[in-house]
């Protein structure tokens, strides 16, 4: 592709008005340059000034680096003890958010992953991270080809689009937004859409979704696309070039998160962690509030505008997983969808589900490494809570 | 990390140890007794420590010393307590035993708190040898604060002893 050719895509793509076969050239085409050009687009920023506003602060990167520590003793007592020589272990990579590194008061997806005796985890996972500095930082590239493990999971995109009040640039507070229907990404992403979706909270959300979001969506699976892409075919598109060969990556999309800024006091005192991180831990900042300063403030809007972009950002990571489907002939990117998995009380606070539930998403990445087949291909359903959203 | 605790953890308790010994050797009373006591037996003992010679300085001032050591043992404990149940959280897979040592770390941090509050009553009845009037009592903080560190080591020792045994019966079947 020329750099004239690509630089008209990337704007198309940022205008959201990109074609489908434009994006599909993109995707192969796109390099950590681009990356970091079209991030600086879509923020309004510079370079310096996008990493400084996704970068960890240096007393969270401590806190999880402890986790991390504990984590990774365990890892190397496992190794140490022989447990490569058994078939039916599995030695997993994990990079990730907070819902695979949550520090000291929860315990997370990666905890109850860890407790299964033939798993051995090692993680690079912090919680606040960006998907743009894990890519960008590549610490798993290094572990990547020196334990050569059997899984890879990653959890990423959740601090993008909620980090520093950044979900308030992603809507349009008029609530007539077309932005959906005029982009053949989108349209694309749903055609393939087998999963059951409320079309009234759905389509309502959908109004509220500016160019931006989308832009921003297309910039996740381009970097997406980069980083498998990297693993299972070092960047050349042929699996025959891949350093990996079986390595089975594992990705997440959250469930639909509900702003709000309630401080969650309840009768029951083993729950004394919930009024604590939401009156401690940023609850309220990473949704209603951004929301509230768009002037998005009945608490059903806001509600399925989170429903209709998590909705979205699962499709597109599941069509990531199809994409290297067809690329390497094989099952090799699996989706945990939690989408309707916790329910409206299962939340510590608006990001972070209950340790219960973190178990529950858990359960099913236990599964998918173990190879239990899923109804659904590559996509394994985690069971849906009982109360509706 | 862990092991660095546990390292300051008994140099901590050896020394205020030792300094328990020498006040219960000349005394009678060590400063458990002084903190469960209630206000008669409590200026009994401050009178006596201050009566009491050891070298150059008297036992109050043995107590003071270990008293003003007692901060750094407060902060030592709560932090050793809650890595070790952070550390067998991310090994308990039983729910109720999982949401029982997060809620003792509410528990631990509470302790610690009644702790230091203890300590400064203690160092305030220093100041006032003698007064049953200026003598404020730590008996009941002292009941409670071993009743919750009880707790939560109670807690993590069954967790531990039972996630084990559970292993183990597997191992054998």
């Amino acid at each position: 592709m020329t750099p004239a050719l690509k630089e008209v895509y990337i704007k198309e793509l940022l205008a959201n008005r990109i074609s489908l076969s434009g994006f599909h050239a993109l995707l192969a085409a796109v390099n950590e340059q681009d990356l970091s050009l079209i991030i600086q687009r879509i923020y309004d920023l510079n370079d310096t000034q996008v990493r400084k506003i996704a970068a960890l602060g240096p007393l969270m990167a401590k806190i999880d680096a402890v986790k991390n520590s504990q984590r990774n003793g365990k890892f190397l007592s496992k190794i140490k003890g022989g447990f490569r020589t058994n078939a039916n272990n599995k030695v997993i990579l994990v990079e990730g958010d907070s819902w695979f590194n949550y520090p000291i008061l929860l315990s997370d997806v990666i905890d109850w992953i860890g407790m299964e005796k033939n798993m051995a985890v090692y993680s690079l996972a912090s919680g606040g991270d960006w998907l743009l500095n894990m890519l960008s930082a590549r610490r798993y590239v290094e572990q990547l080809s020196t334990m050569h493990p059997d899984v890879f999971i990653i959890s990423g995109g959740g601090n993008d689009l909620v980090g520093s009040n950044r979900i308030a640039a992603m809507v349009d507070p008029k609530g007539e937004s077309d932005e959906f229907i005029n982009s053949p990404w989108a349209q694309g992403v749903m055609r393939k859409s087998k999963t059951e979706f409320d079309p009234h909270k759905f389509n309502r959300g959908l109004k509220f979704l500016s160019k931006d979001f989308f832009a921003l969506l297309m910039f996740f699976q381009l970097q997406y696309y980069n980083l498998f892409n990297g693993i299972l075919t070092s960047g050349t598109g042929n699996p025959a070039n891949g350093k990996f060969p079986n390595i089975k990556i594992i990705t997440q999309g959250y469930d639909y998160v509900i702003p709000s800024r309630k401080l969650g006091f309840g009768f029951k005192p083993w729950r004394w962690y919930r009024p604590f991180a939401r009156m401690f831990l940023g609850h309220g900042s990473w949704l209603k509030t951004p929301l509230d300063l768009r002037g998005i403030s009945d608490a059903n809007i806001q509600e399925d505008i989170m429903y209709s972009m998590i909705y979205l950002f699962n499709e597109m990571m599941i069509e990531t997983g199809q994409f290297f489907k067809e690329i390497a002939g094989y099952d090799c990117v699996f989706h945990i969808d939690s989408r309707g998995a916790i329910g409206r009380d299962g939340w510590t606070d608006e990001l972070h589900p209950l340790p219960e539930n973190f178990r529950k998403v858990g359960e099913v990445f236990v599964d998918c490494i173990n190879g239990v087949p899923s109804a659904s291909g590559l996509v394994y359903k985690v069971p849906s809570s009982t109360e509706k959203i | 990390m862990k092991t660095l605790l546990w390292i300051i953890f008994i140099i901590v308790f050896l020394i205020l140890g030792f300094q328990d010994h020498t006040l219960i050797k000349n005394s009678g009373y060590g400063i458990v007794n002084l903190e469960l006591a209630n206000t008669d037996l409590g200026v009994q003992i401050l009178k006596e420590w201050h009566h009491c010679h050891y070298g150059e300085l008297t036992l109050l001032d043995v107590a003071l010393n270990q008293t003003r050591l007692d901060f750094l043992f407060i902060l030592v404990y709560v932090l050793l307590i809650i890595s070790m149940l952070n550390w067998q959280m991310q090994r308990e897979r039983r729910i109720f035993f999982n949401e029982l040592l997060r809620f003792n770390l509410f528990i631990t941090v509470l302790a610690g708190l009644l702790d230091v509050i203890e300590n400064f009553r203690i160092l305030h009845n220093f100041q006032h040898i003698g007064s049953q009037s200026e003598y404020w009592g730590t008996n009941w903080l002292s009941s409670i604060k071993l009743v919750l560190i009880g707790f939560a080591i109670v807690v993590f020792l069954i967790s531990l002893l039972t996630m084990s045994r559970k292993r183990q019966v597997k191992r054998y079947q």
